[in-house]
């Protein structure tokens, strides 16, 4: 009983599924085939996706620097594997970035660490390395985190990271599988096959299936500032990247992203990720993102459960989903509260990273 | 068949246990669910944002450990760079926005895309559509300081025919040869005296597929 599925899927024809037709086998199999599809491959497009301008990412340190990290979705405890793919580049070889992932409950690790190829912006190639966690990790979300060691005699520049979980193969592992605590039961296909009773229990589980996948965490917008950057070149030549978010990020930190009704609801929610950083004792920072006002009162990560409380964009119109801004507001609170010419970074805590994930 | 925007309902469980009688909407809710799934919500997407420099052109900002503006430098005269996209077996064409800045003290701003596979991990392998490019005064807002706040662009979301142009089209989506669909592709964008401040790659959805 192979648990197989065709990419691209097979939808079934809803003009076969109507009252007073007799439901085919070819509808029920393809009722399988995409539930199997949707486990398998939904989600393993981009987790992170990040650039930096020239000389904006640099590093003169010949020890591993963390500089960057990100929230990521973990698509089922069956991905495992993590592919992450480097534009970067430094002027002799030996240069080195470590990426490391971490579970943040049970504080489960696991690291790669790739050699820089290219020896001048965007020179050949870009680098992969690939993170293979174990199937016993239960979290949904991890950590990313970015190091990086330039050589002795030249500095290292990173000008972009793509991240993605490799889809799963058919046929799909049979047994139960998970989404978090949540269970999928992949569907066999020769149960679906003609002559077959269509049992009880293949409803059931469908429906299961269906309710799992919808809380499969998908990436809304996902950005790290660049801490510790160096150079031994001056501020206007290399080396001043974004460390937090600035004020004029009201206008430039945001996505535009289909959002679907019916997650409130089904209390499905958006999880936003915030790294804080620079809060002294009693201090807490405010802003406002996807139209809710949150203060944080610690360094690090802190974490919210959002509803979907905007408007849509017009721009559904030409999309066909209803589209919605996510990301930081344009605000009189964020104008006082994130990074500027007033708010310098020496004396204003700060969000150095931001990841939000949708269902 | 006609793919749902939302979370519907779903059937109850009661509905299907033995001895219940199926009725037809049944599992039509459980095809539109499923369907909602696979070609809606599991579309492929990526958010790229582009850090500057905060010195930027004028160097306000430099202290200041945050952005204030984006503004183009004169460094940026067809320059290229590389936007990564993990395609789906769904990705037939990807619309893009692309939120900028545009100046014209260096230059006549320009943007142009095309579409590349990553065979070998390089980046310079013959592009799969030669692609659009964005103009100056017709598609691009620009002023001599680049300081206005950031401008927006889009291909749009029509379902284009796979294209033959050998020169850079107007903007439209951009198409993914079937062979191509579900590997890893790069985004080849080339701009002349124009910041990005963000680019977003979409598989386009259809609102309606023949099964």
């Amino acid at each position: 009983m192979s648990n197989d599925f065709t990419s691209s899927p097979a939808l079934v024809d809803s003009s076969r599924v109507t009252a007073g037709q007799t439901i085919r086998t070819t509808e029920v199999a393809r009722l399988a085939d995409l539930q199997n599809y949707c486990f398998a491959v939904g989600g393993t497009h981009n987790v992170i996706s990040q650039t930096f301008d020239d000389s904006c990412f640099r590093q003169d340190s010949t020890s591993f620097v963390e500089m960057c990290g990100w929230y990521i979705p973990k698509l089922s405890r069956s991905h495992n594997e993590l592919k992450i793919r480097l534009s970067a580049f430094c002027g002799s070889s030996g240069a080195q970035i470590m990426l490391k992932l971490t579970f943040p409950i049970s504080g489960n690790t696991y690291t790669d660490t790739i050699t820089v190829t290219d020896t001048a912006r965007y020179g050949g190639v870009f680098d992969v390395a690939t993170i293979t966690t174990l199937s016993t990790e239960t979290e949904a979300v991890g950590l990313l985190t970015l190091s990086v060691k330039a050589t002795a005699t030249h500095e290292i520049e990173v000008l972009g990271i793509q991240a993605n979980w490799s889809p799963l193969t058919s046929p799909i592992t049979a047994g139960v599988h998970y989404i978090g605590s949540s269970e999928f039961i992949p569907q066999g296909a020769t149960r679906q096959a003609a002559d077959q009773p269509l049992s009880s229990r293949f409803g059931v589980e469908t429906l299961r299936n269906m309710s799992t996948l919808r809380t499969r965490g998908r990436v809304l917008l996902n950005w790290s500032g660049v801490r510790n950057a160096s150079s031994s070149s001056a501020l206007n030549i290399a080396a001043n990247p974004p460390i937090g978010l600035g004020h004029g990020d009201q206008y430039y930190m945001f996505s535009e992203v289909a959002l679907f009704s019916g997650m409130n609801e089904l209390d499905l929610t958006i999880n936003l990720f915030a790294n804080v950083a620079g809060l002294s004792g009693g201090q807490t920072i405010t802003v406002e993102i996807f139209s809710h006002r949150l203060t944080f009162s610690a360094n690090g990560w802190s974490s919210y459960s959002l509803t979907l409380i905007r408007d849509e964009l017009t721009r559904s119109n030409e999309f066909g989903l209803s589209m919605y801004r996510v990301g930081v507001e344009v605000s009189s609170v964020n104008a006082d509260s994130l990074l500027s010419i007033l708010n310098p970074i020496a004396s204003t805590p700060y969000i150095t990273g931001l990841s939000i994930i949708g269902v | 068949m006609l793919i749902p925007t939302n979370y519907n309902r779903l059937p109850s469980v009661e509905g299907c246990f033995n001895g219940a009688v199926i009725m037809g909407g049944t599992v039509a809710q459980l095809a539109g669910g499923l369907a909602q799934l696979s070609n809606a919500k599991f579309l492929g997407e990526a958010h790229y944002n582009v850090s500057h420099s905060l010195y930027g052109r004028y160097g306000y900002s430099s202290l200041d450990g945050g952005v204030s503006s984006i503004q183009s430098l004169a460094s940026y005269k067809s320059l290229h760079s590389y936007f990564l996209y993990q395609s789906t077996a769904l990705s037939e064409r990807l619309a893009i926005v692309i939120n900028y800045s545009a100046m014209t003290l260096d230059d006549t701003p320009n943007i142009k895309i095309s579409l590349r596979p990553s065979t070998g991990n390089s980046y310079s392998v013959a592009p799969v559509d030669v692609g659009i490019e964005f103009s100056n005064d017709v598609h691009i807002e620009s002023d001599l300081t680049g300081t206005e706040r950031v401008k927006s662009l889009f291909t749009g979301c029509e379902l284009i025919d796979a294209p033959t142009n050998t020169t850079p089209d107007l903007p439209r989506p951009l198409y993914v040869p079937s062979a191509n669909r579900g590997e890893l592709l790069i985004v080849d964008v080339e701009v002349s005296a124009v910041a990005i401040a963000s680019i977003h790659i979409y598989d386009i959805f259809e609102g309606s597929v023949t099964p």
